[in-house]
């Protein structure tokens, strides 16, 4: 299947669409610019370099008017309707003026010359694909791909390990780019706030996540799997399922895989035979997909054990069945898997879809040797940044930032959240593109609305972010350095039988990086 | 079989030339036209089953009519060849259908909606596979299928396609998508 190449992102070859007739327009340098702090983003990414939404605008430029951007070939429902100056339409072929006369019925539109540039923490792109993703899941890993042609998009730029808060402050942003939109995802940890939950042989799953997926972050992270043979991991989602099946999956499946070699080794030689998945609500309140529950009940030579007394639904659990075909396939999944039945009754805590567990003050006692905590990542502001510490995300309407609440809810101008930053660390790749292009629509309109005037006035852009970065001394990873670990990366896995080895070290990466 | 197939290139060849003497002959423009050859009834004696089809190689390869509906209504009709999934076939004809996972079933985003319980009859049933990414599929109906996964065949000719009402032009209209 062909859907690279010269095309872009969405199948559409971006250098025809600007070459319809921008060899009889003049571009001027407009600098509308932004920021996306994490490359999973590139929805929100690939969606700003070609809104229909965003119109170019015909500015007087040294005494005739010009365009600010190209055209490109959209949606017939969209239009422009402001009204053209006579030197603008002479400077046309006679086909694209009559097309920009006919205004409504117009299926041409103005699009703007935009600059994106992408800033990440790390030395490498793709985010949670690269690190999140479990390494024996490489289908999921293709949209790579689809990021990639972005990323190679002239008009896009990376710059890997610029570390928002240090290398350079948001506010900072805000000053040189029109729009910044903050992507950066969920780096941190919701806690359960019980005594003992930092005892030594207990950690996150991410923590985990990131160690077996060679994020430098935690490369030296070394969980015991020796003196134990018992793993309790508490959660029930994809990420619970996902450590679960990398902790018993046989590893002569993982040597194949772009796991870690740190954590191959210590996998080898693991005597994890047992993983317990605990669950504080109901298996009807699980947040796994089948996909990932149907692949683990079909592991090699694994036992499952189902009890079918956790089975049991009370009233609101059959409603939220019926209303959630995903958690009624599970739900199914669960009760193919079980064995034995005494059923017991089951209480009810609150309505459909809004149920919270209960402690019943009965405990049992489960020996084991490793703890790994899976009930949701946690997103962390950067100094600056409206925060809702409650619920762990940036206060937004539609993805436009709003100011802390004792500012009666002003909206930050130019300031937009997309992703788990802005809703919660849910969902899969598919959510967060409808989630980016939700924001993408407000910026859009905002482009054409508040910002308007401001985003008439040129900001310094790329340039301004790359003087700042100079006059610090941060080295930054180009897409081009990107491609160089890329290269490295798949070259020392091929030797073992892997796609790619990963570099987990910081500095070893910016030495592959070349830069 | 052999002599048939060449029988059949032959008539083609034939019918361009007369039809459409300025069009140089070549193979594209020789599958391009097939579907318009009056002898289009009886291909049926020449194509075995689809996947001989397919095997046959390009040549031979017949096409079916798909429209692909978007959601404000607009209507692409492409011409797909047997074989051909329904995700390949809306990139060759630059249709906004995402298909992030490249068709490797670990994605939804090919989502599309088979417009009439006919068609959709025809179709081979999801595979636990598709079902569980139609799972996490936005706009999800009864009649949902990935388009990876649905094959031109024969049977399928004259197939309709929804894309989903939440596909990345949403904001042209100012859809706003519910809150996940």
């Amino acid at each position: 299947m062909d859907i690279g190449g010269s095309r872009g992102a969405r199948g559409r070859p971006f250098d025809e669409a600007r070459n319809t007739v921008g060899s009889t327009l003049t571009a001027v340098g407009d600098h509308r610019t932004w920021t996306v702090n994490n490359f999973l983003m590139r929805e929100c990414v690939s969606t700003i370099l070609s809104s229909p939404r965003i119109t170019a605008k015909v500015v007087p430029h040294n005494g005739k008017y010009v365009l600010t951007g190209g055209i490109m070939v959209f949606n017939e429902a969209l239009c422009i309707k402001e009204s053209y100056p006579k030197e603008l339409l002479d400077s046309l072929s006679s086909e694209s003026a009559s097309r920009l006369r006919r205004g409504e019925r117009s299926r041409w539109i103005l699009h703007c010359r935009k600059e994106v540039d992408m800033i990440e923490r790390l030395p490498t792109p793709f985010g949670l694909v690269r690190y999140g993703v479990a390494p024996d899941h490489p289908e999921t890993k293709i949209v790579i791909n689809q990021f990639s042609r972005v990323a190679l998009n002239e008009r896009c730029s990376f710059f890997g390990n610029v570390n928002l808060g240090i290398s350079v402050s948001l506010s900072e942003l805000r000053e040189i780019y029109h729009v910044v939109v903050l992507a950066y995802g969920a780096e941190s940890d919701r806690t359960l706030g019980i005594p003992g939950e930092d005892l030594a042989g207990i950690h996150s799953a991410r923590e985990f996540v990131w160690w077996y997926n060679g994020h430098p972050d935690c490369s030296y992270m070394s969980p015991d799997l020796k003196s134990t043979d018992t793993a309790i991991v508490l959660g029930q989602g994809n990420v619970a399922l996902d450590v679960a099946r990398i902790l018993l999956r046989p590893t002569t499946e993982l040597a194949t895989t772009d796991i870690a070699e740190h954590a191959l080794i210590s996998l080898q030689n693991s005597s994890i035979r047992k993983v317990c998945l605990v669950g504080r609500r109901g298996p009807v309140q699980a947040a796994c997909t089948a996909k990932e529950l149907r692949e683990i009940l079909g592991l090699k030579d694994l036992y499952i054990n189902v009890q079918e007394h956790d089975l049991v639904k009370s009233h609101v659990d059959e409603e939220e069945l019926k209303n959630s075909r995903i958690q009624r396939r599970v739900y199914e999944l669960l009760c193919k898997a079980a064995t034995s039945r005494p059923p017991q009754p089951v209480s009810e805590n609150g309505t459909p879809g809004k149920q919270s567990a209960i402690g019943t003050g009965q405990f049992e006692d489960h020996q084991c040797g490793l703890v790994l905590k899976s009930i949701g990542y946690r997103s962390v502001p950067v100094e600056g940044l409206p925060f809702d510490d409650s619920r762990g995300v940036v206060p937004n309407i539609n993805g436009r930032v709003l100011s802390d609440k004792q500012h009666n809810n002003i909206i930050e101008n130019g300031l937009y959240v997309s992703g788990w930053l802005k809703r919660g660390p849910t969902g899969i790749i598919a959510t967060n593109l409808y989630d980016a292009e939700e924001t993408v629509a407000s910026i859009s309109e905002d482009l054409e609305g508040v910002l308007a005037d401001d985003s008439n006035s040129p900001r310094p852009g790329r340039d301004g972010l790359l003087q700042l970065l100079d006059s610090r001394s941060v080295r930054y990873v180009p897409f081009k350095g990107w491609e160089e670990i890329d290269l490295k990366e798949k070259a020392i896995g091929a030797i073992k039988n892997k796609p790619r080895e990963k570099i987990a070290s910081p500095e070893e990466l910016l030495r592959a990086a070349n830069t | 079989m052999f002599l048939s197939k060449l029988a059949r290139a032959g008539a083609l060849l034939l019918i361009k030339e007369s039809n459409i003497g300025r069009y140089s002959i070549s193979r594209t423009r020789l599958l391009q036209g097939s579907s318009r050859c009056p002898f289009q009834p009886g291909t049926h004696f020449f194509s075995t089953s689809d996947d001989r089809a397919h095997e046959e190689g390009i040549d031979q390869k017949d096409k079916i009519s798909v429209t692909f509906v978007d959601k404000d209504g607009e209507e692409k009709h492409v011409k797909v060849p047997i074989g051909m999934s329904m995700l390949e076939a809306a990139h060759e004809n630059d249709i906004e259908l995402e298909g992030a996972c490249e068709g490797s079933l670990a994605c939804s985003t090919c989502h599309v909606i088979v417009m009439d319980m006919e068609h959709y009859n025809k179709l081979e049933d999801p595979t636990d596979e598709e079902n569980d990414m139609l799972d996490l599929a936005f706009g999800l109906t009864e009649t949902s299928r990935l388009g990876c996964q649905v094959i031109a065949k024969p049977e399928l000719d004259g197939l309709r396609l929804a894309l989903p009402a939440a596909t990345r032009n949403f904001a042209v209209d100012g859809f706003v998508p519910k809150p996940h």
